[in-house]
C-alpha cells in the first residue's frame, strides 16, 4: 500500500484518496481515514468525494460537531450531491421535518420507555401512599379500644388499605362492605336522598361504621359492641382529613 | 298499645316520625309529621334490613337489630327485630345514644306485643 503523503503528493484530487479512506473505514481504521481526509481537504476543499468519506467517518465516531460542519458545507456548496444516507444521523441530533420513520420509531421507543418509567414512578408513589395509609390506620387503631379492624375500600368492594387486630378475610369483608354501601345508596335513593355522611350498623357481636372518604371510597371501622362510637367518629374524622388528601 | 309505644318515641326531642313495618316494607303503624313519604321509608327500611341480613350478618352468626344512616338532612334509625322493623326519622341534632336506647326498649316491647 502507498504512503498517504506519497499519494497526496502525486495526485491530491484523485478519487483514489477517497477510495483509500473508504478502505481504512472498511478495516476499522477510522482515525486514519479522518486524518487523511482532513489533510486532503485543507489543501483541496472542493474534493467532495473525500468530504463524503469524512462524513461517514465522523458518523461512525459519533462526532456530530465535526460531522455537521462538513455536512453543512456540502449542502451549501454542492447541493446536487445526495446526502440521504446521512440524514438519519443528522436528524437524530437536531430533529427536523426530514426525520425518517426509523428515527421516529426510535423516538417513539424513547417516549414509550419514558412513559414506562413514569408509570413505575407513579406505581412506587402509590405503593408508598398505601403504605402510609396502612401505617396511619395502624397508629390510629392502636388508640382505640374494642376495634377489630379498619378498611379503606372503594364502592366496588376492592380493598385499598386495611389493618385488623384479629384474623379476618379482608377480601370477603371488603366485598360485603361494598355490597352494603351500594344497597344503602339504593335504599337512600328510594327516599330521594343521594348520599350519607356515615352509616352505623349494629350486628350480633359487633358494630360496623362506614364513613365516606371520597365519592367512591369509604372508611369502614369494625368494632365490638363495647366500642366507643364517639371516639370512633373522632378518629374517622381525622383519618378522613388525612386520607382525603391521599385519595 | 303499639300506637302508645310509637307515640312515646315520637314525642322524643328532634324526632320527626316513627314507622313500624314488616320485613317486606308493609306498614303496620305509623306516626309521621314530615314531608317524607312513609311508604317509601318503609320500602327503604325493608331494603336496609335485607341488606343487613344478606351482607353484614355474614360477618357474624346472627342478624342484630340496629342501623343508623346519617345524611345532611335527617338521621334514619332502623331497629330490626325478627319480622318487624321500627323506623325513626330524626333531625340531625337528635341525641343518638338516647334514641338508640329507647328504640331498643320499644322494639322489644312491640315484638312481645305482636308475639302475643
Amino acid at each position: 500500500m502507498m504512503d498517504q503523503n506519497e499519494l497526496l503528493a502525486n495526485d491530491p484530487g484523485s478519487l483514489f484518496i477517497a477510495q483509500l479512506a473508504q478502505m481504512y473505514i472498511d478495516n476499522g481504521l477510522i482515525d486514519e481515514a479522518i486524518g487523511m481526509c482532513e489533510q486532503t481537504l485543507k489543501a483541496y476543499p472542493e474534493y467532495d468525494e473525500c468530504r463524503i468519506i469524512l462524513l461517514k467517518a465522523y458518523m461512525i465516531k459519533d462526532n456530530f460537531e465535526k460531522f455537521i460542519i462538513h455536512y453543512d458545507y456540502l449542502q451549501k456548496n454542492a447541493p446536487s450531491i445526495p446526502l440521504d444516507e446521512f440524514k438519519n444521523y443528522r436528524n437524530k441530533h437536531i430533529g427536523g421535518k426530514d426525520a425518517t420513520p426509523l428515527h421516529e420509531e426510535k423516538k417513539k421507543r424513547e417516549v414509550v420507555k419514558e412513559e414506562k418509567h413514569e408509570d413505575v414512578r407513579e406505581l412506587d408513589k402509590n405503593i408508598s401512599i398505601i403504605d402510609n395509609m396502612e401505617n396511619l390506620i395502624k397508629e390510629e387503631i392502636e388508640n382505640l379500644s374494642n376495634v377489630i379492624g379498619v378498611i379503606v375500600s372503594d364502592d366496588t368492594g376492592i380493598p385499598i388499605a386495611s389493618h385488623f387486630q384479629t384474623e379476618m378475610d379482608v377480601d370477603e369483608t371488603t366485598a360485603l362492605i361494598g355490597l352494603t354501601i351500594n344497597d344503602m345508596r339504593e335504599a337512600l335513593n328510594i327516599i330521594e336522598l343521594n348520599s350519607f355522611n356515615k352509616i352505623y350498623i349494629e350486628i350480633g357481636k359487633g358494630i360496623v361504621y362506614i364513613f365516606p372518604l371520597t365519592e367512591s371510597t369509604f372508611l369502614t371501622v369494625i368494632g365490638t359492641k363495647a366500642s366507643n362510637i364517639g371516639m370512633i367518629q373522632l378518629v374517622a374524622k381525622r383519618l378522613k382529613e388525612v386520607m382525603g388528601d391521599y385519595l | 298499645m303499639i300506637k302508645e309505644y310509637l307515640e312515646s318515641l315520637n314525642e322524643m326531642e328532634y324526632v320527626k316520625g316513627v314507622i313500624l313495618s314488616d320485613r317486606d316494607g308493609i306498614i303496620i303503624e305509623s306516626l309521621m309529621s314530615t314531608e317524607l313519604n312513609k311508604e317509601l321509608l318503609a320500602a327503604m327500611a325493608a331494603k336496609v334490613a335485607s341488606n343487613i341480613e344478606n351482607n353484614i350478618s355474614q360477618l357474624e352468626e346472627k342478624l342484630n337489630s340496629q342501623c343508623i344512616i346519617f345524611t345532611d338532612e335527617v338521621n334514619i334509625f332502623f331497629s330490626i327485630m325478627s319480622d318487624i322493623i321500627l323506623i325513626l326519622l330524626t333531625d340531625t341534632k337528635a341525641n343518638i345514644g338516647g334514641i338508640k336506647l329507647n328504640m331498643r326498649k320499644y322494639v322489644d316491647l312491640i315484638h312481645d306485643e305482636l308475639s302475643g
